[in-house]
């Protein structure tokens, strides 16, 4: 399949620039969400977008539950989307599970990736109590979010954007998100949401030999302040910094705390 | 004989002896671990064409690369090109013709070893940093250990596929509210489900010989308050295999069970079902 469809990819920005920002959305939204964040860097960079499979734009015939049962699966994605775009000195800009597939990533094709933004990010949400890791998770909340999902998904998902976006004073955010939520196929929602939330990369932390910023979010249902702290003690070569905006999608609610953070790391 | 004809029958003779209470999932796993540890290769794994997107990473030594996914259809023709034989890298290819660039890090030589089966066909994967000799009888080793992986690796996918509609089917059928009673004609086996099992008082669900269910089936028939009357129809029912019965009243103390009689004939199985259910007062 072609990998321009499959992941309705688009470039713009500097196309001659030698540099190049990707940046990849999490679950339930898609490349738009970037749309505050990429004018400021419009004139020193290439810039990809794309949307996962399964989500956004991308070719709803390309998802296979088997191919993204895992993260691996869409981080093979974007190892084919470096390739097939030729594209060199890579910032890879990845929000919420995004940031983990950029980390695969660059684990598994190194030399692809060179600096990795972690936006929102969390190697595993599922607390730990056998190792002290605090996720943010318990078995229980899962179970119960997960039924919530299969039980009436629209429903779910009104709800669900709400806490996610928290920004209440501006409500027409939680409730774009909500739109972005709806579309997309229920199964594939709640296949791709328990990929994610019981997903567990904390021992690939220490193999990631690339400069990383890790973004902390606050107040945010998702990722609580210790993930970003247990992401910055555990990736070998990275730096932490916090966006002061409430809630899971800085790039939306604080676009230019977000610009000003990657700035800060190019 | 000589070194590798004797890898190759230690081969043979290990994957004979796998313990067969173990899991069948770690039968795979253990055969491609012995294949590396007798050819000394530096890495080993499966890779499994799950659907027409997804080439998975299994059964992999080191185990870091477990579950990567690789993009099927370039390995594909690769395999096309090759006439689907084993495929000896002397030198690994440089990474523009080399499709498993990924899983071939640092190392100078490797292996392919496509491996046919229904559903999902599988590579072996075999890659050396310091490359072996390719002598014929290292070539020969390989071919019989190829041939020994398909019969494990059909093996395994069979018990597995056999497992999973197992314990799909016992799932739908306890879940069933009825009492389901299955006789084989073979007089050995039969089964019950849950509410079966509760009816005729027995210790669990599942199989269990057909003398067991035959008595724990009388006992529930000399219960009834209507006996010479479902004699009667017994009669009728099993004077021929074809015959059947349904809404069959036992009257019992406190309640009625309806009772279905049904012959189960395919070519594989031939027996009768019972059908139990709670008919009104």
């Amino acid at each position: 399949m072609d990998i321009i469809l499959r992941n309705n990819i688009h470039v713009t920005g500097n196309l001659e620039s030698p540099q190049t920002l990707v940046f990849a959305h999490g679950f339930g939204i898609d490349q738009t969400s970037f749309s505050k964040v990429i004018p400021s860097f419009e004139h020193d960079y290439k810039i990809v977008l794309f949307d996962n499979v399964g989500g956004g734009k991308a070719n709803i015939k390309a998802y296979s539950p088997k191919r993204y049962e895992a993260m691996n699966g869409y981080a093979t994605d974007v190892a084919d989307i470096i390739q097939a775009l030729d594209l060199r000195q890579v910032t890879f800009v990845g929000h919420s599970v995004s940031g983990m597939t950029g980390m695969l990533t660059s684990i598994h094709y190194p030399g692809m990736i060179d600096k990795l933004v972690l936006l929102g990010s969390s190697p595993r949400y599922l607390n730990d109590p056998k190792d002290g890791y605090t996720g943010g998770f318990d078995h229980a909340t899962l179970t119960s979010l997960f039924e919530a999902m299969e039980a009436n998904y629209h429903a779910w998902a009104a709800g669900f954007s709400k806490v996610a976006m928290r920004n209440e004073d501006r409500p027409e955010l939680a409730a774009a998100f909500a739109k972005t939520l709806n579309d997309i196929r229920p199964d594939i929602a709640i296949q791709v949401a328990k990929a994610i939330f019981y997903l567990d990369y904390r021992k690939e932390l220490p193999k990631v030999t690339l400069p990383v910023l890790v973004v902390q979010t606050a107040n945010d249902i998702a990722v609580p302040a210790v993930v970003s702290e247990y992401l910055e003690a555990n990736i070998p070569n990275s730096r932490r910094t916090k966006v002061e905006t409430e809630g899971h999608f800085p790039q939306i609610s604080a676009p230019m705390e977000v610009v000003a953070a990657i700035q800060s790391f190019l | 004989m000589s070194t590798w004809e004797h890898k190759a029958l230690n081969f043979i003779n290990q994957t004979g002896r796998w313990d067969k209470d173990k899991h069948i999932s770690s039968f795979l796993a253990f055969s491609i671990s012995l294949v590396k540890n007798l050819t000394e290769a530096d890495i080993a794994l499966q890779l499994e064409f799950e659907d027409e997107e997804t080439a998975k990473v299994k059964c992999a030594s080191p185990l870091h690369l477990n579950d990567m996914v690789l993009n099927p259809e370039p390995i594909k023709k690769l395999l096309y090109t090759q006439g689907f034989k084993t495929i000896y890298w002397r030198e690994i290819p440089p990474p523009k013709e080399n499709v498993f660039k990924e899983i071939l890090l640092a190392l100078s030589s490797a292996i392919i070893i496509p491996v046919n089966t229904s559903p999902n066909n599988s590579l072996l994967i075999l890659g050396w940093s310091e490359p072996p000799s390719f002598e014929p009888g290292f070539l020969e080793c390989i071919e019989t250990i190829r041939l020994r992986l398909k019969e494990i690796l059909v093996q395994s996918q069979q018990q597995i596929y056999f497992q999973r509609i197992a314990v799909r089917f016992a799932a739908i059928l306890h879940t069933i509210p009825h009492a389901l009673v299955f006789i084989n004609n073979d007089g050995f086996s039969g089964w019950v489900n849950q509410e079966g099992a509760a009816l005729l008082g027995l210790s669990g669900p599942g199989e269990q010989l057909p003398a067991v269910l035959s008595d724990a089936m009388m006992q529930l028939r000399n219960k009834t308050l209507n006996l010479e009357a479902i004699d009667r129809e017994a009669m009728h029912l099993f004077s021929s295999p074809e015959n059947s019965i349904s809404n069959w009243r036992w009257q019992m103390e406190n309640k009625v069970l309806l009772v279905s009689c049904l012959p189960v004939t395919t070519q594989q199985i031939s027996g009768r079902l019972w059908i139990f259910e709670n008919g009104d007062q």
